[in-house]
This record gives C-alpha cells, sequence and structure tokens, in this order.
C-alpha cells in the first residue's frame, strides 16, 4: 500500500518530533545508571512522552486525509493574520524589554562601576541591535516581494 | 444555517465565522464572495456597504 502524505508541514514536523524522542532515549539511558540525577531523569521522560505523542498525533494527521483536510480547514486566512500580529507583538514586547534591561544594566554599570556587568550589558544590548537590522532586512525583502 | 455548515461550505474555521458575526474580523474578498454564493447574493447586500459608506460619511 502506498502512503500518501496530505499534510506535508504537519507530517514533517511529527516526522521531526519523534526522531527527537529517539535522539532522547540514549540520553536517558546513561542517567538511569547515575541515581544521582532523578530530576533529570524525570525531565527526560516528560520530553520524551511530549515528543512522542505530538508526534505519532502529526504523522497521523499528515497521512490521514480526512484530519489533514481538517487542519486545511482550520490554517484560514483568519488564522494567518492572528499568527502575523502574534509575531509582531511579540516582536515589540521582545525590544522593548531588551532595550529596558540594556537601559538598567547600562545604569548598573554606571552605579556600581562593576566590569562584571559589562559582559552582560554587550549580550543583552546586542539584541535590539540584530532586531533592528532584521527589520530593516525583512522590510526591504517584503517590499521587494509583495 | 450553522456556523460548522458555512465554515464547510466556505472553507474555513468555526472560529473565523464566529470572528465574523461578532465584526472582530474583516474578511479577504475572496472568502466574502464565497459567503455571497452561498447565501445567493451579492458582496454588497452581504455586508450592506451602502448603507456602512452612508453611516461612515455622516460620522465624518
Amino acid at each position: 500500500m502506498k502512503l500518501k502524505i496530505h499534510n506535508k508541514k504537519g507530517f514533517w514536523g511529527g516526522a521531526f518530533l519523534l526522531l527527537l524522542a529517539v535522539f532522547y532515549i540514549p540520553t536517558l539511558m546513561n542517567n538511569i545508571t547515575d541515581m544521582d540525577t532523578t530530576m533529570r531523569i524525570g525531565k527526560t521522560i516528560l520530553i520524551i512522552t511530549a515528543c512522542a505523542l505530538f508526534g505519532v498525533t502529526g504523522v497521523y494527521r499528515g497521512i490521514n486525509s480526512k484530519c489533514a483536510k481538517e487542519d486545511a480547514q482550520e490554517d484560514d486566512e483568519r488564522k494567518k493574520l492572528v499568527d502575523i500580529k502574534t509575531k509582531s507583538s511579540a516582536f515589540i514586547v521582545t525590544f522593548l524589554f531588551s532595550i529596558f534591561l540594556a537601559l538598567v544594566l547600562a545604569i548598573s554599570i554606571g552605579i556600581t562601576k562593576n566590569n562584571n556587568f559589562t559582559g552582560i550589558f554587550v549580550g543583552v544590548g546586542i539584541m535590539p541591535t540584530i532586531m533592528i537590522i532584521a527589520y530593516i532586512c525583512a522590510n526591504i525583502y517584503q517590499n521587494k516581494r509583495n | 444555517m450553522t456556523q460548522q455548515q458555512l465554515s464547510d461550505l466556505v472553507f474555513v474555521s468555526n472560529r473565523t465565522i464566529i470572528s465574523l458575526e461578532k465584526e472582530q474580523y474583516n474578511p479577504s474578498i475572496i472568502l466574502a464572495y464565497k459567503i455571497a454564493l452561498v447565501f445567493n447574493t451579492t458582496i454588497e447586500e452581504l455586508y450592506q456597504l451602502e448603507g456602512n459608506l452612508k453611516d461612515e460619511i455622516k460620522n465624518t
């Protein structure tokens, strides 16, 4: 019987998660021998279970024509608009938060004269810069395409 | 006609139909056309474009 993939995105997403679950199994095996890492074992089992469950669901829905049709219907224009708005909001929140954090760190460095903050400041401060550059590049690209 | 039946006919999610009814979401011209076809009417009549335009002019 030939297997037909109806929802490629869902199928490959599910396959990737299943693969991730398989790759996590050796980590679990290594941790089982070390009894001190109970928390880590619990976390690994949780990750494997979640990956396997979502993976199987994704693969099943990808090859089942009825489910794929339902998924395609759910993934409509309103959902795409919501997705765009969500990403935009998340971008703005992250941008403002990183600027705020960079400012707090700059003030901390100014007050305490502690050089330990400088590394964190550079790390945090580079984020809004990358975001602005990424925004400009994406804007040019989308302006050309649309 | 139920929301589910309409959503199946125009191939969008049930949530989209709910948002359209609540006037929270403006559909694309294609979706508006599909809905108009289902109800055997025109987009102008379906969205009362003339009346809405008059209201807009009045409010400005």
